[in-house]
């Protein structure tokens, strides 16, 4: 039975794109079949992120129209053959994407993959409702900082309105992404803590993902951090956040590096 | 002496404390009044309250002013009718 997960926020800028790429590759990686769907018309960037953007021939609202089939937009990662990505369009109008064209296509996917996961344009207008509107389960990514926290706030009000889970009176998975988190310096009390955004927000949380370097590195790259670089922190923090998606229990441990000397010594970063 | 306490204060208050205390008095405020669902339902009351009077008075649509103010103790509809004039002179008469 197919899962459609949709990663949104409200603001820009918060790692939905990052988050999106980095989980759907994490959930690839342990053998599930995976699409990861660009809803952020006219902004497409998850191509980029995923190092696809000179493959891209056909769009999401190229199949939403008819102008092409599925088969012929769905790009399968190099990297990663169980992983494939539904592009966005660049150029073309927002209001091409019709609600009943984006539940075809969605019901199509449902049937060739485990896991169909939205990356959501920012705001709260039609383009985040719509990638929204079909999902069985959202993460919610939030950095923790007071306008993240307060966007992140509407967009539950949202999911818990505007969603078809919503419109049928049933609930909506809802999952808490902590991302650009800086232990250190939310121990010294000038970040909201993981507890304060928790008891904010009171929605479950699925991992704590570390401010890191190596998050940037992975998209100068163009691939998911998840491939890049496994063994580093914000990577962990994704495939942990995956597995708990999956299903299983596991305690969310805030990341944090443990250098060992001998690493140390020669200047090398390890991870935990 | 003021001073020094003043200083001590503002030491005891992280800047992380006053950004939870600050969210979570806003979204105390949004979450009550600031939804969709509210503003639905205010159309709707503001529609029907229409309908009655409209039954017995010509009423102006703007003359009519609903609000409904969510507090945590208790929540206050407030319902103003502007009541065209011959009709308030003749009820007087």
């Amino acid at each position: 039975m197919a899962k459609v997960l949709v990663v949104t926020s409200g603001k820009g800028g918060v790692g939905k794109t990052t988050s999106t790429a980095a989980l759907g590759a994490a959930l690839a990686q342990s053998g599930q079949n995976v699409v990861v769907v660009d809803f952020d018309v006219g902004l497409r960037n998850l191509d980029l992120v995923m190092g696809a953007e000179r493959r891209v021939v056909f769009d999401l609202i190229n199949v939403v129209q008819g102008d092409a089939r599925l088969s012929q937009a769905l790009i399968r990662d190099k990297r990663c053959e169980t992983l494939s990505i539904l592009p966005a369009s660049q150029t073309r109008d927002k209001d091409a994407l019709t609600s009943e064209g984006v539940a075809r296509v969605m019901d199509e996917l449902r049937e060739k993959f485990d896991w169909v996961i939205c990356d959501s344009p920012a705001g709260i207008e039609r383009g985040a409702q719509l990638a929204m509107y079909h999902a069985d389960a959202a993460v919610i990514v939030t950095n923790p900082e007071v306008s993240s926290v307060r966007d992140s706030d509407r967009i539950i009000g949202l999911l818990d309105s505007k969603t078809q889970k919503a419109e049928r009176g049933e609930k909506i998975e809802k999952h808490l992404l902590l991302t650009r988190y800086d232990p250190a310096r939310a121990a010294r009390k000038e970040m909201l803590s993981v507890e304060d955004v928790l008891e904010i927000l009171s929605i479950p949380l699925v991992g704590i993902v570390p401010e890191s370097e190596d998050v940037l590195k992975a998209s100068n790259v163009g691939a998911p951090v998840t491939l890049s670089s496994p063994e580093s922190l914000p990577a962990q923090a994704y495939f942990e956040a995956a597995r708990r998606l999956s299903g299983e229990k596991i305690d969310v441990s805030v990341p944090t590096e443990k250098r060992r000397f001998i690493d140390w010594l020669f200047g090398k970063k390890g991870a935990a | 002496m003021s001073f020094l306490a003043n200083l001590f204060a503002r030491r005891q208050q992280s800047t992380s404390a006053v950004a939870r205390d600050r969210l979570q008095i806003l979204l105390a405020h949004e979450r009550s009044a600031g939804e969709e669902g509210e503003s639905d339902l205010l159309k709707q009351l503001h529609k029907e309250i229409m309908e009655v009077i409209a039954r017995h008075v010509a009423v102006d649509q703007d003359k009519v002013q609903i609000k409904l103010d969510r507090g945590s103790g208790c929540s206050m509809l407030e319902i103003d009718v502007e009541v065209p004039q011959e009709l308030s002179n003749k009820r007087a008469s």
